[in-house]
């Protein structure tokens, strides 16, 4: 694997000493760092078979969209586990998973089309919510509210980015009215419950959740979507609402998310192209680079004390692990660790960390004798000093896997999602 | 033949008829057996796995403790409180240990069974041993007094023990060979005062291949 940012575009392979510890035919990528635009990285050149082994695990990582989401309502479940509930964010990754997978072979761009078109005609006519807004968990087979979750802001947003994004990249007049409408309906400004900020959410029995997006995390897909509505945005002054918390773990300057979860630093990038945007001085696509970097020294200052954390083993993130869901997380934020690596994070990483991302990737390919590689993938985490691998994959996680994947390959979220008209408006009303 | 307890020291009297009927009588036996164990340990068992270990109900439970992980995850700097719910969590791994206790239960089950199967089969061989030998031994032994009675030896009386097979046909045939003796003993005395020599003769060469007391 080859890997430079470099300030003129050349062709690179600062691996090659390495070749002992990699497999032949390295990853040959080109980081262009423009003298004019310090944050506009541009991605050239990944070797074939770099390109082979990555497409290879995005195609198995798409299959849980297509196996694990239900027939009728193309609800798909939040975990592979039997009994799962659907997630509607699991769902709006599949619609993205189904577009993909036709754009690149792996299925009919009919039978992907008409995917997307069951999932999102159920979604506006049949599946519960709130004022536009869903609940984080559903029945997969009727829409229904599952397990009295609360109807979710982030998840709701995650579904409408993907309907809109999968629709944008069919360029399908039907799919894009139905996802225009399902956006349309949104009402974003009751969210904020007469508040400066948005809410995490809303309970039919206690109302609006006492928690709100008060600080950099996952919810800037959240605000750019709100403040791209046409029909019910909030004030601008949303925007400026929210803390930029900076901190420094080991030389690297982070606006940091409270849990310092690599999946925060991920999420609103999987369909965000955030390389030419700046907010107040901060690019947050530089500041993901600098946030997983940072993860990665955290894990390797751990290292003395987990077997699992090595210089191709880390990227705390929330996930699965030994004694169940967690929010793991590294410096700066609160850091919780024991252990467990989902190899989503460093994966995810992939567009900001290239060259760290795909050693880790390949370190954890190699594991696949020891049951971490399966039918969907990468199984969503594993500890070595627990001696435990997760038997189950997660839906959003798959979904951040693939389309980061993706923007790396090809850019391709990226190149369609910034393409939309609320995009636009988001970026002009933020004033980046 | 005056009576007396009669014993028998030999236990295969006719090897060959007996031991035909006891492979059959074992057979049968071993079918019968065999196939209720099998049904029942499996339907036994098969019921009790299906008890302990409803999936449906375990999945729900582990769904629901996986709901307040979510929410937790997603607000660490929320207080936690207590919920019963995330005790269930443990049902997964109660699960496990389910399966390993039911892997630890069958295979000691299997062992014992495997030891009783044996015990069984050397029940069922000595108890039709027995079986047979009491239909065998008298049938040995009426064969033998026919065959005696045969070769002219009226004398001969057949003795089956308490509790044999074919006590009264022995019995009967005993009543039938005492008639038979006293009938020919009779002939006997009234022979000689036949006044037809040759006849006389030749009434007593037949009467004199029958032995009596």
């Amino acid at each position: 694997m080859t890997v430079a940012r470099l300030k003129a575009p050349r062709r690179i392979n600062i691996f090659r000493s390495r070749l002992k510890v990699l497999p032949a035919g390295g990853l040959i990528l080109l980081v262009i760092l423009s003298p004019l635009c310090p944050s506009q990285h541009v991605f050239a050149a990944i070797a074939p078979k770099d390109r082979e082994t990555l497409l290879r695990i995005e195609k198995d990582t798409a299959r849980y969209f297509f196996e694990l989401s239900h027939a009728t309502t193309g609800l798909v479940k939040d975990s592979s586990r039997q009994g799962s509930p659907a997630s509607i964010a699991a769902t709006g990754f599949g619609l993205v998973a189904y577009a993909i997978a036709s754009e690149r072979g792996w299925t009919s761009r009919s039978q992907a089309y008409n995917r997307v078109k069951k999932t999102l005609k159920f979604a506006l006519t049949q599946t519960e919510h709130k004022k536009g807004f869903f609940y984080h968990f559903v029945s997969p087979h009727n829409g229904k509210r599952a397990w009295g979750s609360e109807v979710s802001s982030i998840d709701t947003a995650l579904f409408i980015a993907g309907a809109l994004l999968a629709a944008e990249i069919f360029s399908g007049e039907e799919v894009k009215r139905i996802a225009g409408q399902l956006y349309d309906r949104i009402d974003w400004n009751w969210m904020r419950n007469g508040t400066d900020q948005l809410s995490h959410g809303w309970k039919p029995e206690s109302g609006f959740l006492p928690y709100y997006w008060d600080s950099y995390n996952e919810h800037l897909i959240l605000q750019a979507l709100a403040l791209g509505s046409k029909t019910h945005p909030p004030p601008a002054k949303i925007w400026n609402a929210w803390h930029r918390l900076e901190d420094e773990y080991e030389g690297h300057k982070v606006v940091y998310a409270h849990t310092g979860s690599l999946f925060t630093y991920q999420f609103p990038h999987a369909f965000i192209d955030f390389r030419t945007l700046s907010d107040q001085g901060i690019n947050y696509f530089d500041n993901s680079v600098q946030a997983t970097l940072a993860n990665k020294a955290f894990c390797l200052q751990q290292s003395g004390k987990y077997k699992t954390y090595s210089a191709v083993s880390w990227g705390l993130t929330a996930s699965l692990g030994p004694n169940g869901y967690r929010a793991y997380g590294a410096r700066p934020g609160l850091a919780l660790h024991d252990g467990t690596i989902a190899p989503y994070g460093a994966i995810s990483s992939l567009p900001f960390t290239p060259q760290e991302s795909y050693e880790a990737l390949l370190s954890y390919y190699k594991e696949s004798e020891k049951r971490l590689y399966g039918k969907y993938g990468f199984r969503d985490a594993f500890n070595v000093d627990e001696n435990w691998v997760a038997d189950e994959w997660l839906g959003v996680d798959q979904g951040i896997t693939m389309l980061m994947i993706e923007n790396f390959l090809d850019q391709t979220c990226w190149k369609y999602f910034m393409k939309l008209d609320c995009i636009k408006r988001w970026i002009q009303r933020s004033g980046l | 033949m005056a009576n007396r307890p009669y014993k028998r020291r030999q236990y295969l009297v006719n090897k060959k008829m007996q031991v035909r009927y006891m492979a059959m009588i074992c057979v049968a036996l071993l079918f019968v057996s065999g196939f209720s164990i099998f049904a029942m340990y499996f339907g036994i068992w098969g019921s009790v796995i299906d008890e302990f270990s409803d999936e449906s109900v375990r999945y729900q439970l582990l769904t629901a403790a996986r709901q307040t992980d979510y929410e937790y995850a997603r607000r660490p700097f929320s207080e936690r409180r207590f919920s019963t719910l995330a005790l269930f969590k443990e049902t997964d791994l109660l699960s496990m240990r389910q399966r390993e206790i039911f892997k630890d239960i069958m295979a000691r089950t299997n062992r014992r069974l495997f030891w009783q199967l044996g015990l069984l089969a050397i029940f069922v061989t000595a108890w039709t041993m027995f079986i047979t030998h009491r239909i065998a031994g008298p049938l040995y032994r009426i064969d033998q007094c026919m065959k005696k009675i045969a070769s002219g030896d009226l004398t001969v009386r057949g003795h089956l023990r308490k509790g044999d097979q074919a006590v009264e046909i022995m019995e009967t045939f005993n009543g039938m060979a005492e008639s038979l003796e006293s009938s020919v003993k009779r002939l006997k005395q009234l022979g000689p005062q036949v006044n037809l020599p040759p006849v006389k003769d030749q009434i007593l060469n037949e009467l004199n291949r029958f032995h009596t007391s």
